[in-house]
C-alpha cells in the first residue's frame, strides 16, 4: 500500500514540471535565466534508532527565480519517508537558495543549495490514534547540472538533511500504576541524501 | 573514523515526552494515624466530600482530611462551628450522638454531643483495606495521584521505572444520595455513601466487602461479620430491613433479618457503569453513568420493580445526561445530573417519568443530594460547594444558602 502510494505520488510530481514547462515554452527561450522548475527523486541514507542502516526515499518539487547574478531563491514541497514500516514520513514546505558557480551557457554547471522547511503533514499510517504536530527541516548540498537542450538540464545533488517530526500519541494506560494522559514522540532524523531530477 | 562520523551524523534519535498520572504511595506511621482525634476551630471548606445530616448539624467531609461541623439550624444561614481532623476520612454516619468515621484502615467512634469538644471514644483497628506495610515507613494507606512529565528515549518503556512499588489499589472517591431513615436518632446520608446505619448496626462497603458492626450506646463497636459481595462496590443504601448495594456491574439486595450477617436476596445486573441506588420499598431507582473511573458508556436511570425481592425486574430505562446521586421522597425523584444541575421528577407513572419533570436548575454542578422531608429542604453537593433549597413548591424552588468550596473558586 505504502509503495503504491509512494510510486503514484512520485510520478505525479515528476510529471508536474514537464507540464508546467510546456505551458511556459513560448514565453521564455531561456527559462532558467529568470526562473526554474525542478522535480527531484531523492534517496536518503542513515542509521535508525535501534541500530541498522536504512534507505529513505522521497521526492521534491520546487520552483524558483533568479534574484541576482548566480543566486536564485525558490520554494517548493518535499516528501520524505523516514520509517516506512510505521508509515512515518514528512511533508514540508520549503524555501531554498541556490548559488551557481558557472554561467548558464556552459554545458556543466554547479551549485550550492540550502533549504529550510516547515512540516505540513505526516502520519503514522499504522497508528490511527496519533495526531501530527508540524516539525521542520534543514538541508544543505552540492549539485551538478548537465545541459540536455536549451532549457533542460539533468541534475545530481548530494546533501545532508536534518528533519524533526513530532507526534502526539494518545495510547491509553501502560500498566497498573500509570494512567497516561499524553505522550509526545519527538523524532530527529538525519540523512545523507542523493538526489536526481530534471531542472528547467 | 569515517564510520564513526557517519554514525554520529546520520543516526536518528527520538525522545518521548511522557505525561501521565503517577500514583505515589502514602505511608503513615501507626502512632501518627492513631493519635487521639479532637476538634479544632472551624476551617474553610476546600473540597466538598460526602455530607451527612444529623439533627441541626450538617457534617461535610473534607476528603482525606476530616469533617466540618456546620450548625444548620437555620438553613439560610449555615455556620461552621468546628473541624474534626481525621486522617484518611471519606465516609461517616451518626447514631445517638456518636460519629462513626473511617480513618484510612480504622473505624473511629467520636462523641459528637459537643461538636466543639469532640472526643474519641473508641477505635476498631484494621477493618478497612490496607495496601501493605513497610517496616520503616509504616502503613501504606493510600496512593495519591501526581501529574508527572518526564522525557525518555523512545526505545525505553516509560512505565517500567514505576513498577517497583506496591500493587496499586486505587481508593475510589465514591459519591452518594439521601433518604430519610426511619430508625430514630441516626442521621441521613446521601445515595453515594459507603456507610449506613440500621437498628444498632453500622454497615460499610469497601470495593469488595460488606461489613457489619454492632454498635453500643457507650461507643463500643465490634465488627461482627464481613463478606465478599463482588467487585467495584460503590454505595450502600438502607430501606426498611433491606440494604441496597450499588456496584459498577449491578445492584445487590441484601436482607438483614439477621442484622449481624446480611443475606443476599437478589442481584440485578447491568452494563458496566457507576450506579448509586435508592428505593421506596417497592421500586428501586438506579442511576448509571459513564466516566474514566466508571469505565462504562451508559448514562441513564433504571427503574426496577422490587416487589418480589428475589426477582427484581426492569420497568423502564430513561436516558439522562450524567446522573450521579439521587433521592426518592414521597413520590418525588431528585436526580443530580453533574454539570446539568438538579432535576425533580414526579414518579406517579413509572413508565413515563421523563414526561413528568417538575423542576430543573442547570445553574450549578450537582453530585449528590440529601432531602429533609419534614422541612422540605434539599441539600445538594457539587464541585463548587453545597446548595440548600426549599422545595415546598416543587415546581419553584427557593435558594436558601450556598457554601462555596475553595477548590473551585
Amino acid at each position: 500500500m505504502t509503495k503504491l502510494s509512494f510510486g503514484y505520488h512520485f510520478l505525479l510530481f515528476i510529471a508536474l514540471p514537464f507540464f508546467l514547462r510546456s505551458q511556459n515554452e513560448g514565453i521564455a527561450s531561456s527559462y532558467e535565466k529568470r526562473a526554474y522548475l525542478a522535480g527531484q527523486f531523492s534517496i536518503g541514507y542513515g542509521f535508525y534508532l535501534n541500530g541498522g542502516d536504512l534507505i529513505s526515499p522521497g521526492f521534491e518539487f520546487k520552483a524558483g527565480k533568479s534574484i541576482r547574478n548566480n543566486l536564485s531563491l525558490g520554494g517548493g514541497v518535499a516528501y520524505t519517508q523516514f520509517k516506512p514500516l510505521d508509515g512515518l514520513y514528512g511533508i514540508s514546505l520549503l524555501s531554498e537558495l541556490r548559488y551557481f558557480v558557472r554561467d548558464e551557457s556552459k554545458n556543466w554547471r554547479f551549485s550550492g543549495v540550502a533549504d529550510l522547511g516547515v512540516g505540513i503533514g505526516g502520519s503514522r499510517l499504522q497508528s490511527g490514534w496519533a495526531t501530527y504536530n508540524p516539525g521542520h527541516r534543514v538541508y544543505a548540498g552540492l549539485a551538478v547540472y548537465r545541459k540536455m537542450d536549451a532549457n533542460t538540464r539533468i541534475m545530481l545533488e548530494l546533501g545532508y538533511l536534518y528533519q524533526y517530526l513530532s507526534y502526539q500519541d494518545n495510547t491509553p494506560g501502560r500498566g497498573w500504576q500509570i494512567f497516561q494522559t499524553e505522550s509526545i514522540l519527538k523524532y530527529h532524523f538525519r540523512r545523507i541524501q542523493l538526489k536526481t531530477g530534471i531542472f528547467f | 573514523m569515517l564510520s564513526f562520523s557517519l554514525n554520529s551524523c546520520l543516526k536518528d534519535t527520538c525522545e518521548n515526552v511522557f505525561t501521565y498520572q503517577r500514583y505515589d504511595p502514602v505511608f503513615i506511621k501507626p502512632e501518627v494515624l492513631r493519635q487521639k482525634i479532637t476538634a479544632s476551630t472551624s476551617k474553610e471548606l476546600i473540597t466538598t466530600g460526602k455530607i451527612y445530616v444529623y439533627g441541626d448539624y450538617l457534617l461535610i467531609n473534607e476528603p482525606d482530611l476530616g469533617i466540618h461541623v456546620v450548625d444548620n439550624k437555620i438553613p439560610a444561614n449555615p455556620r461552621f462551628i468546628s473541624f474534626i481532623k481525621i486522617p484518611g476520612n471519606s465516609d461517616l454516619a451518626v447514631r445517638n450522638g456518636l460519629l462513626y468515621a473511617d480513618s484510612y484502615i480504622d473505624l473511629v467512634v467520636l462523641d459528637l454531643k459537643n461538636p466543639q469538644d469532640v472526643k474519641e471514644v473508641f477505635r476498631v483497628e484494621n477493618v478497612f483495606p490496607t495496601y501493605g506495610k513497610d517496616e520503616k515507613l509504616g502503613l501504606l494507606v493510600a496512593y495519591k495521584p501526581a501529574g508527572v512529565t518526564e522525557t525518555f528515549p523512545c526505545s525505553e518503556n516509560a512505565g517500567n521505572s514505576f513498577f517497583d512499588g506496591n500493587v496499586i489499589w486505587s481508593r475510589e472517591s465514591s459519591l452518594t444520595s439521601g433518604l430519610k431513615t426511619p430508625f430514630g436518632t441516626v442521621g441521613i446520608g446521601g445515595s453515594t455513601a459507603r456507610f449506613t446505619m440500621n437498628q444498632g448496626f453500622l454497615y460499610t462497603v469497601t470495593t469488595s466487602n460488606l461489613s457489619a458492626f454492632k454498635l453500643e450506646d457507650n461507643g463500643l463497636t465490634k465488627q461482627v461479620s464481613t463478606q465478599n459481595v463482588g467487585w467495584n462496590i460503590e454505595t450502600i443504601y438502607p430501606f426498611e430491613g433491606l440494604l441496597f448495594i450499588g456496584s459498577q456491574t449491578g445492584m445487590y439486595i441484601y436482607g438483614i433479618e439477621n442484622p449481624e450477617k446480611p443475606a443476599l436476596l437478589s442481584t440485578f445486573e447491568h452494563w458496566r457503569a457507576c450506579d448509586p441506588v435508592v428505593s421506596d420499598g417497592k421500586t428501586a431507582f438506579v442511576t448509571l453513568r459513564d466516566g474514566t473511573e466508571c469505565e462504562g458508556f451508559l448514562n441513564q436511570l433504571d427503574v426496577i420493580n422490587i416487589s418480589d425481592l428475589r426477582n427484581p425486574k426492569l420497568i423502564k430505562s430513561y436516558t439522562l445526561h450524567h446522573p450521579i446521586g439521587l433521592s426518592i421522597n414521597q413520590g418525588l425523584l431528585f436526580i443530580c445530573e453533574d454539570d446539568k444541575g438538579i432535576k425533580l421528577y414526579d414518579t406517579k407513572d413509572l413508565n413515563a417519568i421523563d414526561k413528568n419533570l417538575i423542576y430543573q436548575d442547570k445553574s450549578f454542578s450537582a453530585v449528590d443530594i440529601i432531602v429533609l422531608e419534614d422541612a422540605k429542604i434539599a441539600i445538594i453537593t457539587g464541585e463548587d460547594g453545597i446548595w440548600q433549597f426549599n422545595y415546598k413548591n416543587p415546581s419553584k424552588w427557593e435558594l436558601l444558602s450556598t457554601i462555596k468550596s475553595k477548590t473551585n473558586d
